[in-house]
């Protein structure tokens, strides 16, 4: 008993699973009106379970609210390849797309192939492809497939295959309380545990080329910042300071870490170089300066300030230091800055009359819009193809996972099944 | 049916959704402007007291000690020796706590091999980050004044937790109020 009082944190890798939490369900709460019709056909040779390729297919381009998914009850016929697709039913049922493929074993080798078919054009198959697959690895070649289909109509990237991080806490404050640093599939499938800690754990952000997830942990009644590698879990600290070591945000080329420390007495923006450890001061002076975040071509940082007066504001400076440009002038409560991939915007926590929502700058030309209906947000966090964000959010008395899109027409909810989800972090790849 | 005649539906049922969304689309007063409502609503008066109206000066000074006592009943419990408690996105000391700070101080004058830890907290609304930096501002607060007093820098060491170790988890004034705290903690 004594030994397991001494284990405070656990660190973990890919390998050990999450079994007591399922997928966040999706569940979309706004859509728009532009969405396009599509049918999935159940592809020929599938169990027809969750993890079947059209069934994962079917999901992500419903949950990203791009697609009208035609439900498969109201299908009249289901055809496997496209000679055997009679496209004026299918144009009599309202579709624009249709998707149908098979699915073939062969040993443990599964052979997978699709087609991508526009109802009304004269090219008829867009999209044509074979995989080879195994039983392991058939849920990342649908969320594959996915991305396609996405490209292929939205003319955009797809981010069905990239991954999140977030913090879980279970257990009620007292000792059962754990804090637990999670990474999981986009659509919130495969959920595994990085680290359980009985201290808090903040601020997990992706390094460019999703290998390592740098955070902050308070094990030890400390703060210190960790910098994590997610397929190994090996991980180093990076900085242990007296006072603050927060809010770690990695350059666009993954060799430095823009850092929030304490060490002067202030609250303050510096850069370490990790091939060195070197640090650098960006910003000085008595106001609170944090939230750090990089733009997408390395030369600047935005971070919060109070320098002001007014409440938190977003700023910008060089990513050497100098001078500092205010950003945000809207209201009195600007926070959490993150740039869209484009650098053209940012996405950020804004707070009016109490409402805390999440709320996009087009820095072009100084237009603000808020995003979200909800009115407890938090965290903000890009998709990497600028299209959705994420964020934290409350829903019936815990804290959820929301998903916007970057025009605000489209708002989803991943609601954990157990504990509060916060701090949410969207992978660059 | 032809593609054109899908965009015209399209465009009538998104001006329909959109002239729905905009009544609809109404935000939540404040934390702070629902609470009253909510408490006036339902006990009419403070208990115990028919002379003071609800919103006066007077009706305001005693619910704020009122909340005070309870975030130190909570407190108590917690086994936390000494806390101070601070108004929304302030960091400056309240008078009323200065008597407890220096009589830590005293105490630990006194006992020089003790040490405290001053954890500064927030409560959890807005940016998980800038609270953390709020937090320490407030810790930061608290250590002045036990260094003005003379207490040597090893005796203490100062933390943020921000708004991740919340006193209560209520989410309405009341409960923000206990969160946004210092607790000076003894270590052995």
């Amino acid at each position: 008993m004594k030994k397991f009082m001494l284990i405070s944190v656990v660190v973990t890798t890919l390998c050990s699973t999450l079994s007591s939490l399922g997928a966040l369900d999706l569940e979309l709460t706004q859509g728009f009106d532009g969405a396009i019709p599509i049918a999935v056909v159940p592809f020929s040779g599938e169990a027809g379970d969750d993890n079947a390729i059209s069934n994962v297919v079917v999901s992500d381009l419903s949950y990203c609210g791009r697609f009208r998914v035609m439900a498969k009850n109201k299908m009249t016929q289901l055809p496997h390849a496209v000679e055997s697709v009679n496209k004026s039913a299918w144009q009599q049922l309202g579709m624009d797309n249709l998707v149908v493929g098979k699915v073939e074993r062969n040993g443990n080798k599964i052979h997978v192939t699709y087609q991508l078919i526009d109802i009304y054009g004269k090219e008829g198959v867009l999209l044509d492809r074979t995989f080879t697959a195994d039983d392991r690895n058939l849920r990342s070649l649908a969320h594959h497939i996915s991305d396609q289909i996405y490209e292929q109509l939205i003319g955009k990237k797809g981010f069905f295959s990239t991954h999140i991080a977030y913090v879980l806490i279970q257990g009620n404050e007292g000792p059962l309380k754990r804090y637990n640093l999670i990474v999981a599939d986009a659509d919130g499938y495969s959920p595994q545990k990085l680290l359980v800690s009985k201290e808090p754990i903040m601020s997990p952000r992706w390094s460019f080329d999703g290998k390592q997830i740098a955070y902050v942990s308070f094990e030890g009644q400390r703060a210190s910042i960790y910098v994590q590698n997610v397929m190994t879990g090996a991980r180093r600290v990076v900085a242990a300071f007296p006072g603050i070591n927060g809010a770690p945000a990695w350059s666009p080329d993954n060799s430095k870490l823009a850092m929030v420390l304490s060490k002067s007495g202030v609250p303050k923006i510096y850069v370490m170089n990790l091939s060195t450890n070197q640090l650098t001061q960006i910003t000085d002076g008595f106001s609170i300066d944090t939230e750090p975040r990089w733009s997408p071509d390395g030369k600047s940082l935005i971070f919060t300030s109070n320098r002001s007066g007014s409440g938190p504001q977003i700023y910008q400076v060089s990513a050497f230091g100098g001078s500092i440009k205010r950003l945000t002038f809207n209201g009195n409560y600007n926070a959490s800055g993150n740039f869209t991939p484009d650098g053209k915007s940012i996405v950020l926590l804004h707070q009016e009359e109490g409402v805390f929502s999440i709320g996009r700058l087009d820095l072009t030309n100084s237009h603000f819009q808020i995003l979200t209906d909800t009115t407890r947000d938090q965290s903000p966090s890009v998709a990497p193809n600028g299209d959705m964000l994420l964020y934290a959010t409350r829903h019936n008395d815990r804290q959820v996972l929301g998903m916007v899109s970057i025009d605000g027409r489209i708002q989803l909810r991943l609601p954990a099944q157990e504990g509060d989800v916060r701090e949410p972090a969207w992978s660059t790849l | 049916m032809r593609k054109g005649q899908w965009l015209v539906i399209g465009m009538v049922a998104g001006a329909l959704a959109l002239s729905a969304c905009s009544t609809t689309k109404k935000k939540n007063n404040g934390a702070e402007d629902q609470m009253f409502s909510q408490e006036e609503g339902r006990t009419g008066r403070m208990a115990g007291d028919t002379s003071i109206e609800i919103g006066s000066p007077e009706w305001l000074q005693l619910r704020k000690q009122a909340e005070r006592n309870k975030c130190e009943m909570i407190a108590a419990v917690g086994g936390v020796q000494q806390h101070i408690f601070f108004e929304f996105d302030m960091s400056n000391v309240p008078d009323e706590s200065m008597e407890g700070i220096h009589a830590q101080s005293q105490y630990l004058l006194s006992h020089a091999d003790t040490k405290v830890r001053v954890e500064g907290n927030a409560d959890d609304r807005g940016s998980r980050e800038y609270n953390i930096a709020l937090g320490m501002r407030r810790a930061n607060a608290v250590v002045a004044i036990l260094k003005q007093d003379g207490v040597p820098a090893r005796q203490i060491e100062a933390l943020s937790y921000g708004a991740e170790k919340p006193m209560t988890t209520g989410k309405e004034e009341t409960s923000y109020r206990c969160n946004r705290r210092v607790d000076i903690v003894f270590l052995k």
